[in-house]
């Protein structure tokens, strides 16, 4: 399948940036990734927090999109924690805000809330990556 | 202390209906023959117990008290009031219970018995001491049963609502979630993505109008002041203080939800590229009331780039949005003065 990726009106924002998704759902998660892919990130994806886990072991990440639900009970709070352990800055993307709110607040990182916009979700890594020093505005 | 006090005053007026103020003379006398009809013929259930015999014995127990329980008067009298717990009997409830006898409070609590037959039920008991008149002296414990075991369901039956609801919230956001990437993926294939993109922005207003209405998991109309926030918190950027909202508390059909959610998505929209939403400063001013069975919301732009023209590429009041609007019977009243657009949503409240 020949998919295009848009060129942003904004740039190549993410350019140089390796970027880990955490999305138990492979329709959402192409379209992050083709999403991130589109302001020049380069993009590894995980099902699993088990997957993210291992790939943290075999890549370095600049930074990371986590969804909250992983199916099963399981949870992005594994990969959050080891993230953190790491200075890893990375932001929440979750439709389940009511369910989760304890452990997203928990984890205290920004959330996109789902279903959100290629753009909300863009901006939200871009501004956390600025505030937290790791992009310069 | 206070609850202690009450009961003296209640087992002294007891005392004071009797021909005598001795304890074991209480159901006796006219007085007393009125007091024991009563107690047999209400459909409270009660019995009193006698702490000073060993182990707090049932000494009466009314007929209302055997319906509920399904023992006979010979096997209730002389027995502790335990015979009533079971398996599933709450351990924080007895110990209450445990407290309020040790401690000689009054006490209610919810408690799971069960009946001769094995069968359970939810009482509302309602315990207490009762004291000689004259010496003060503990004589009794009262405790009062009540069956409220369909209070319990109906509770029960709230609390499973308001699960699934949020269940069905969740995947409802997850549904438009995967159906907004499908839409998504869809566009870059096709080399449209800047239409398809469109077609989120309007798919996700809907989402968030009824994301409220869905997990409440209250059957009434929704009130058009959460459909409002709902659909411009995204257009908010993370500063309160965008929109200013003012308006009466209306309830909105899900059909009417879906159109105010996608007009506020549209002005929305449009703000944010050429109006108060494209500049720092930049305000909306909502109102809304409701009038002979219509709507009336207003939207008001402040603070954004100066209007000179009509923007070409405007989207609202214009296609789709105004043929939607005339097949609801609403309108939507453009307004471009030159400090910002002022809109103005006009639509029957459908019942």
């Amino acid at each position: 399948m020949m998919l295009q990726n848009s060129v942003s009106e904004t740039g190549m924002k993410l350019s140089g940036f390796k970027i880990l998704v955490l999305e138990d759902d492979p329709i959402i998660a192409l379209d992050v990734e083709m999403s991130l892919q589109d302001y020049g990130a380069d993009v590894v994806h995980c099902l699993s927090p088990e997957e993210a886990l291992e790939a943290m072991t075999q890549h370095v990440f600049n930074c990371a999109v986590l969804d909250v639900n992983l199916g099963k009970n399981k949870t992005c709070a594994d990969v959050a924690v080891r993230l953190k352990e790491n200075g890893i800055p990375f932001i929440l993307h979750s439709g389940d805000l009511r369910r989760r709110g304890e452990l997203i607040e928990e984890i205290g990182a920004p959330v996109v809330v789902k279903p959100s916009s290629d753009e909300q979700l863009v901006n939200c890594l871009v501004d956390h990556l600025i505030q937290t020093g790791h992009l310069s505005a | 202390m206070e609850k202690t006090t009450e009961n003296i005053s209640q087992s002294q007026s007891a005392h004071d209906d009797t021909e005598s103020g001795h304890p074991e003379d209480n159901f006796t006398g006219a007085t007393g023959v009125l007091f024991e009809r009563a107690m047999a013929q209400t459909r409270m259930a009660v019995c009193l117990t006698d702490p000073n015999q060993p182990d707090n014995p049932i000494i009466f127990a009314n007929r209302a008290f055997l319906m509920l329980t399904g023992y006979d008067h010979d096997e209730v009298i002389g027995k502790n009031c335990r015979f009533l717990q079971g398996p599933d009997t709450d351990e924080d409830s007895l110990n209450l219970i445990r407290k309020a006898i040790r401690d000689e409070e009054v006490l209610v609590v919810e408690v799971l018995n069960y009946r001769k037959d094995g069968t359970k039920f939810w009482n509302a008991l309602h315990l207490g001491p009762i004291y000689d008149g004259d010496t003060g002296e503990l004589l009794y414990f009262f405790g009062s049963q009540w069956n409220v075991s369909d209070v319990h369901a109906a509770r029960a039956d709230e609390h499973q609502a308001k699960l699934l609801a949020r269940e069905l919230s969740h995947r409802m956001k997850n549904m438009f979630s995967v159906i907004g990437s499908i839409v998504s993926l869809t566009g870059r294939q096709e080399g449209a993505k800047q239409v398809t993109d469109k077609i989120n922005g309007r798919i996700r207003a809907l989402g968030n109008a009824h994301e409220n209405a869905l997990s409440s998991a209250s059957a009434g109309p929704a009130d058009i002041s959460e459909i409002v926030t709902a659909v411009l918190s995204p257009y908010a950027a993370g500063s309160e203080d965008v929109f200013i909202m003012r308006g009466e508390k209306i309830g909105l059909s899900t059909s009417t939800i879906s159109l105010v959610g996608l007009v506020l998505h549209e002005l929305a929209t449009n703000a944010t590229k050429y109006g108060a939403l494209s500049a720092d400063e930049g305000k909306v001013t909502l109102d809304w009331r409701e009038e002979d069975g219509h709507l009336i919301l207003d939207w008001k732009e402040s603070g954004g780039p100066k209007i000179d023209h009509v923007p070409e590429e405007a989207g609202v009041g214009s296609g789709i949005m105004s043929t939607l609007l005339k097949s609801a019977r609403g309108e939507l009243g453009l307004d471009w003065q030159k400090d910002g657009l002022q809109a103005s949503l006009r639509m029957p409240v459908m019942s």
